[in-house]
């Protein structure tokens, strides 16, 4: 039984990334609510929050300034992505949109690779040391990162139910075009939602990259594990896939600790084959229109 | 048959694989017939792609995956187990074949991009595993001296009869997908694309039909692994990684989707591009994803879009025995019974009670009208009755068989055809092919279900706007073809859901009269429209409907008498009106 008492360990070490992998699905979740198209982009948006930082505290910018800098460049990404996503022809359906953001993930991918090669990279943001309590140490990285995370999720929900604009674009997801008739512009609101996966996104990939490094390469991964963060909780539920994330982030410290580590990247896919077969509306989400009948 | 008239039917497969054809009497080089043996490799997946993603609508990214499984499983069975590869083919396909059905179960069961996510998500398990188990699977250095396929006794390696090895597999395969694309499966795959509630108001069991038609695309994706590695002889880790999946589908939307040889096209042209930017190898990404996202954005249907699509169904003479006014036949004429009863139909959303508790019973033969002001859960009893909609309680039976269960396409083969309040029709269908796609979910030959869609095209009078697709024809040609659509599943009982909405008198007049002869042919009718001119003098019964609840079901001159009726149409003090 000695395998048990590392559980908590385990547990502590998947709390950060779980948040991280919450922040990006909370993003899938604003873009899908507003225009029901899966942003296959947003993994980028992530790895361009990180690299981005790296870059910009190499010119010796204070964090203070480059990181609000970095999340700026994913909104302009986002603005950009939906500005493009606004050139499809009339009647369109969600899977133009779709593969428009493909195609502009494959794009982001490749320019990454040519602005910063293809070596991990990293910056200093957290301050060394842990707290230890109930026989586990969690690091200070971990607990800056859930604070940051706690703190953006009541941002979100300011935004969202104590906004004007956060209520038209709730409004707009429920049904755009009775929105419309009230003098909403479901477009506009289409591309808040772009920004605000983007800005979501962009501090995720901050978050993550000093403890666990960056790469262009982890786009695509990080992107399927936001995605599963946001099924587990809901695809219509931002909130829910802060939860779903960091239950995601749970399972897979465990299952790493436990099972093994090579195999890190496939629990994720598991999981959401799992949560799909299981429970399609996740957790906290409805039931998905439809589905089936 | 006759040969002359088979070539013409495959006239296209036939086409593509003469053109190709020509590669190996235009160079002996091994390197330029290398370059193009992995061309019609890229051939054979982008066609069973285009099976998926152009004809049924259902994204996958991670097919290069497909190939990987097939690619390995010859690899391994050949070098470690010592088979054949020719015996290692199939195994392979049935490996991915077993692995995406796997993968469609809980993924196509929704409706929405799930299968996209997984199948993006999948080729990462299987590098994982690939490079976990390097033991025996050589991870990232990879397979090496895998046995050519043998022929005679000798392992195949002149590239040219390769080549000719391999156009002989696309030929196979593009004639299979050729057939399915312009056979009533292809309209069925065209439905799903389109409109997934339509396709099972249609009796098409939609996820069954989208799980088999991944899982081909998987096995062929399979084939054409198997057949790189005996040529190559070396698979790795990596070598069939998302860069390549992605590249597919580039591809496949570059010639067009929806179009066999859109695909091909596609394939070729940019089969190339890898070669030609050489120099720019890093830039690929940004090059491919850039050309996606411009195709998508400008030119959705691709090279094919050059040209219009030809249908293979044109209407004929109705057949033997299938006269216009014979429409719809029924196998055997029901003698008396409930064709349709509905008892105690409970349906609430929320806090909102849409229906509270619904009897009515339908004999073959009767037309019963459901009225009530809007709101009063007219539309919701439609979608209960149809299987569009699950009701929290209450049963349904078709023909005597209990549907309260059952999905929308079982109830549809029970013997319920419905329209819908706004037509839907399957835009990138023709009119015909839209009402052959009524036909299509019963068990019945080709031939016999294009002559009834043509005696259901003559009695609706709609034969000069049979070729045309459903934004070229006006309005009450598109209330028409959905009735028509709903007649040639011969349905014993049909819905209609305001079907004289936008209608001008005198084409509510010939939608009355054709309501009748329905009647008098034994079907049974459930009729909602607010059209009274239209109602009253057709229903054998009316039921009202006001928030929710049933408040009148009896012939009509008695429930316009009715003063609770009145009340729910006038309002308070319209007794005295």
């Amino acid at each position: 039984m000695e395998w048990l008492v590392s559980v908590p360990q385990f547990l502590a070490g998947g709390l950060a990334i779980g948040a991280v992998y919450g922040l990006i699905g909370a993003g899938f979740s604003l873009v899908y609510n507003t225009s029901r198209v899966i942003n296959f982009a947003q993994g980028q948006v992530v790895v361009y929050g990180g690299l981005a930082t790296v870059s910009l505290m190499g010119f010796a910018l204070p964090a203070v300034v480059a990181l609000p800098l970095a999340v700026a460049v994913c909104m302009l990404l986002g603005a950009a992505l939906q500005s493009l996503l606004s050139l499809a022809r009339k009647g369109h359906t969600e899977l133009t949109s779709i593969m428009v953001t493909i195609g502009a993930g494959i794009a982001l991918q490749g320019l990454a690779h040519q602005i910063w090669g293809t070596d991990y990279q990293t910056f200093q943001l957290y301050p060394e040391g842990a707290v230890r309590a109930l026989g586990t140490s969690i690091n200070y990285a971990t607990l800056t990162i859930l604070a940051v995370t706690l703190v953006m999720c009541f941002v979100l929900w300011f935004f969202l139910y104590r906004t004007l604009v956060g209520k038209a674009m709730r409004a707009c997801a429920g049904d755009p075009r009775v929105a419309q008739t009230v003098g909403i512009r479901p477009g506009r609101m289409v591309l808040g939602a772009y920004v605000a996966s983007a800005a979501l996104g962009g501090l995720a990939g901050i978050l993550v990259t000093p403890s666990l490094m960056m790469s262009a390469e982890f786009g695509v991964l990080l992107g399927i594990k936001g995605f599963t963060a946001a099924i587990v909780g809901g695809l219509t539920n931002p909130f829910g896939a802060v939860v779903g994330g960091i239950l995601l982030g749970l399972l897979e410290g465990l299952c790493v600790g436990l099972i093994s580590s090579d195999l890190q990247d496939a629990y994720a896919f598991i999981a959401l084959m799992a949560v799909l077969l299981l429970r399609p509306q996740g957790l906290f989400g409805r039931v998905p229109p439809g589905s089936s009948r | 048959m006759n040969v002359g008239l088979m070539m013409e039917r495959q006239r296209v497969p036939l086409a593509i694989a003469g053109a190709l054809a020509i590669v190996p009497l235009l160079t002996r080089d091994d390197y330029t017939l290398g370059v193009w043996t992995f061309i019609l490799l890229n051939v054979l997946v982008v066609v069973g792609l285009d099976l998926l993603l152009g004809y049924a609508g259902q994204l996958s990214l991670g097919h290069g995956a497909f190939v990987a499984v097939g690619a390995y499983v010859s690899a391994l069975l050949t070098t470690k187990a010592g088979w054949s590869g020719w015996g290692a083919m199939p195994v392979g396909m049935l490996a991915a074949a077993v692995l995406a059905g796997v993968i469609a179960v809980p993924t196509l069961r929704l409706r929405g991009y799930y299968l996209a996510m997984a199948t993006l998500g999948f080729p990462i398990l299987f590098d994982a595993v690939i490079r976990v188990g390097s033991s025996w699977s050589g991870g990232s250095s990879g397979v090496t001296a895998i046995p050519g396929l043998m022929v005679k006794g000798v392992p195949l390696r002149d590239p040219a009869m390769y080549y000719w090895l391999v156009l002989g597999v696309v030929t196979i395969v593009l004639l299979l997908a050729w057939n399915i694309a312009n056979s009533r499966l292809g309209l069925k795959l065209r439905a799903i694309h389109a409109d997934e509630t339509a396709a099972l108001a249609r009796g098409i069991p939609v996820v069954r039909v989208k799980v088999m038609v991944f899982v081909l695309s998987a096995a062929i994706a399979a084939l054409s692994g198997s057949l790189y590695v005996h040529n190559v002889q070396f698979v790795a880790a990596g070598t069939f990684g998302l860069q390549y999946s992605l590249m597919l589908v580039v591809m496949l939307v570059a010639g067009g989707m929806g179009r066999i040889w859109g695909g091909v096209a596609g394939v070729v042209v940019l089969g190339w591009l890898p070669e030609l930017l050489r120099g720019f190898a890093t830039w690929q990404p940004v090059i491919f994803g850039s050309l996606l996202v411009a195709i998508m954005l400008f030119s959705p249907s691709g090279l094919a879009g050059l040209a219009r699509r030809r249908t293979a169904f044109l209407p004929g003479k109705a057949r033997s025995g299938m006269t216009a006014e014979a429409v719809p036949v029924h196998p055997q004429p029901l003698a008396g019974g409930d064709v349709l009863r509905v008892s105690d139909l409970r349906k609430r959303f929320g806090g909102v009670t849409a229906l509270s508790g619904l009897n009515f019973a339908v004999q073959a033969g009767q037309i019963q009208s459901i009225i009530g002001p809007n709101g009063a859960g007219k539309s919701t009893a439609l979608a209960l009755i149809s299987g569009a909609l699950l009701s929290d309680a209450g049963t349904i039976s078709i023909n005597g068989l209990p549907c309260a269960e059952l999905t929308a396409d079982r109830r549809a083969l029970a013997g319920l055809g419905r329209t819908f309040q706004h037509a839907r029709l399957i835009p990138t269908l023709t009119v015909f092919e839209n009402i052959v796609l009524g036909a299509s979910s019963r068990a019945m030959p080709r031939l016999r279900s294009e002559a009834l869609a043509t005696a259901v095209l003559d009695r609706l009078d709609l034969r000069d706007a049979a070729q045309r697709f459903p934004d070229e024809i006006n309005h009450y040609q598109r209330r028409l073809t959905e009735i028509g659509i709903a007649l040639a599943l011969e349905p014993r009982v049909l819905l209609l859901d305001e079907p004289g909405a936008g209608l001008s008198a005198s084409e509510t007049d010939v939608l009355g009269q054709l309501l009748r002869e329905l009647r008098s042919s034994g079907t049974a009718i459930v009729l909602v429209d607010h059209i009274m001119a239209l109602v009253i003098p057709l229903s054998d019964r009316m039921l009202v409907l006001d928030g929710g609840v049933q408040i009148a079901d009896a012939r009509p001159a008695e429930v316009l008498a009715d003063a609770r009726v009145r009340t729910a149409y006038l309002g308070q003090g319209a007794e005295h009106a």
